[in-house]
């Protein structure tokens, strides 16, 4: 029958669809007996890449747990030279995960705040020495609790224990402030989800959404008693849910710090004069700039910014300045972003 | 077992990568339709992901997987008969795009117009290559129920060329 062999030279000219790859590996991927790693498979394709990505996400949840010391350079002298007043503190990430499900990246860092006092200044300054880095996060992997618990702080015995009741109170701020994110990035995720597969979106088509969830936090300034940190979340899908948490910290009187505490009484004249001015001078720079009721003329007809007050977000800077901030749309059109203002 | 029924996982998968054209050109050859035949692969990988571990040796991969999915050729079809578009008229348009005529077109065309017991034997012995004793342990009929079908199809075809001339 040389007539069939005819036939099967149609047969194998059936044209493959592109899509073929990605149900084949997401079908594998995808299924619970999936319990090896795909990436053993190194099985030489015509789309490599398919499988590389498959192999990527199939390396499924991963959860690693670091911890690290941060440390400015200009902490890690002090720390070295001074005779510590009070506890020192260090912002530690103790729980810190990557997790990658249908190609969805969790990121998430959450720190923590340690004091201790226990042990001695030379250790203190060599965990620190290690550290000296400039870049406010340092991740180190392989520092072990008991270093990172190595801060100084010899002779502050009186107030130890307030400040760590102060300590835990943030912490499980944090905590808890982090896992409602979580909580409510995985639901929004999810619905998001629900809703494109109910409106004619495939799996597929969903697994090739890059999406992703991401906790992070920066110290913005560490110098003796005070600290300044950033907790931030952010969804990449949307940018409604970006949240951004400021703790400007007193570790020695155990309070969390205001605008009044940094810059005295009159903090809001000075406030309000500084940053007024700045928007002034930004505008005049750049017609494109406008600050709601400030530079518009009352035009919009938004309020803008009026005035600082108590509950005012703001960081410290690294020369130990605040940093007023504001939300996107808070004071400006959208497009100028999230605005900062250091006030001198 | 926990080591064999790893080995025989990593057969499986590899298997499936390796093969995937060809599971998709079967697939095609009975319901002549992408999304139907991609569909067909993925649930024949599901099916095949849920019980490899009732496989004894890896020898029978092949032949255990051409089975699940001529069997869910088999079953698609029986589903939604009254759905698949297998006219012959499209499967040309679908299938080779250039020729008004073309005779290697219409052995296969033949082939494909054959009921499913026939065309099943055709397709795995002619375009896969396959030995009559893979099949028969692939489709589960004896030996010489294959050769029988076989010969069936061969008449059949061969009758339907001659009509045709």
């Amino acid at each position: 029958m040389s007539k069939l062999k005819d036939a099967k030279e149609i047969f194998d000219k059936i044209e493959i669809p592109k899509e073929l790859d990605q149900i084949v590996t997401n079908a594998i991927k995808d299924h619970p007996a999936n319990k090896n790693d795909i990436q053993k498979y190194n099985v030489k394709k015509r789309n490599g890449y398919v499988i590389r990505r498959a192999a990527a996400a199939a390396a499924g949840v991963l959860i690693c747990f670091t911890v690290a010391l941060n440390s400015s350079e200009a902490f890690a002298k002090s720390i070295g030279k001074l005779p510590v007043i009070g506890g020192l503190a260090k912002v530690l990430t103790v729980r810190s995960y990557h997790s990658s499900e249908d190609n969805k990246n969790i990121s998430v860092n959450v720190p923590q705040i340690k004091v201790d006092g226990t042990d001695n200044n030379q250790d203190a300054s060599t965990a620190a020495a290690q550290n000296q880095d400039t870049s406010p996060k340092d991740v180190s992997q392989g520092q072990t609790a008991d270093q990172a618990n190595a801060s100084a702080g010899t002779g502050a015995a009186t107030s130890e224990e307030g400040t760590n009741q102060f300590v835990a109170d943030i912490n499980a701020e944090i905590n808890s402030i982090v896992n409602t994110y979580m909580e409510d990035a995985k639901k929004r995720m999810q619905a998001d989800k629900d809703a494109f597969l109910a409106t004619g979106g495939t799996k597929e088509e969903w697994a090739k959404r890059d999406l992703n969830i991401n906790v992070d936090y920066e110290v913005k300034y560490q110098q003796g008693n005070l600290l300044s940190l950033i907790l931030s979340a952010d969804e990449s899908w949307y940018g409604a849910y970006d949240l951004k948490y400021f703790y400007n910290l007193d570790l020695k009187n155990n309070k969390k710090l205001t605008l009044k505490d940094i810059l005295g009484e009159d903090y809001v004249t000075i406030a309000n004069d500084s940053i007024i001015q700045q928007m002034k001078d930004k505008a005049a720079q750049d017609e494109n700039i406008v600050y709601w009721g400030i530079t518009d003329d009352g035009k919009s007809g938004i309020d803008g910014f009026t005035t600082v007050d108590e509950n005012t977000k703001f960081y410290l800077n690294k020369d130990g300045k605040p940093v007023v901030c504001f939300d996107k749309y808070e004071v400006a059109p959208g497009f100028m972003g999230a605005q900062e203002f250091v006030v001198e | 077992m926990k080591d064999l029924n790893t080995t025989i996982y990593d057969k499986l998968v590899e298997h499936i990568l390796e093969n995937q054209n060809k599971f998709y050109r079967i697939a095609y050859c009975y319901v002549y339709q992408k999304e139907a035949a991609l569909d067909i692969i993925q649930n024949a990988i599901c099916r095949a992901l849920e019980n490899y571990p009732g496989l004894k040796n890896t020898n029978a991969i092949k032949t255990w997987f051409y089975r699940i999915l001529i069997n869910e050729c088999l079953q698609y079809l029986n589903k939604c008969k009254r759905e698949v578009p297998c006219e012959p008229s499209e499967l040309k348009e679908d299938v080779y795009y250039e020729e008004a005529y073309e005779p290697k077109l219409e052995v296969y065309q033949k082939v494909c117009e054959l009921p499913e017991q026939l065309k099943t034997i055709v397709i795995l012995h002619y375009f896969e290559q396959m030995t009559l004793k893979e099949i028969s342990q692939t489709i589960d009929v004896n030996l010489s129920t294959v050769k029988t079908r076989l010969y069936t199809a061969l008449q059949r075809l061969k009758k339907e060329m001659e009509v045709e001339e």
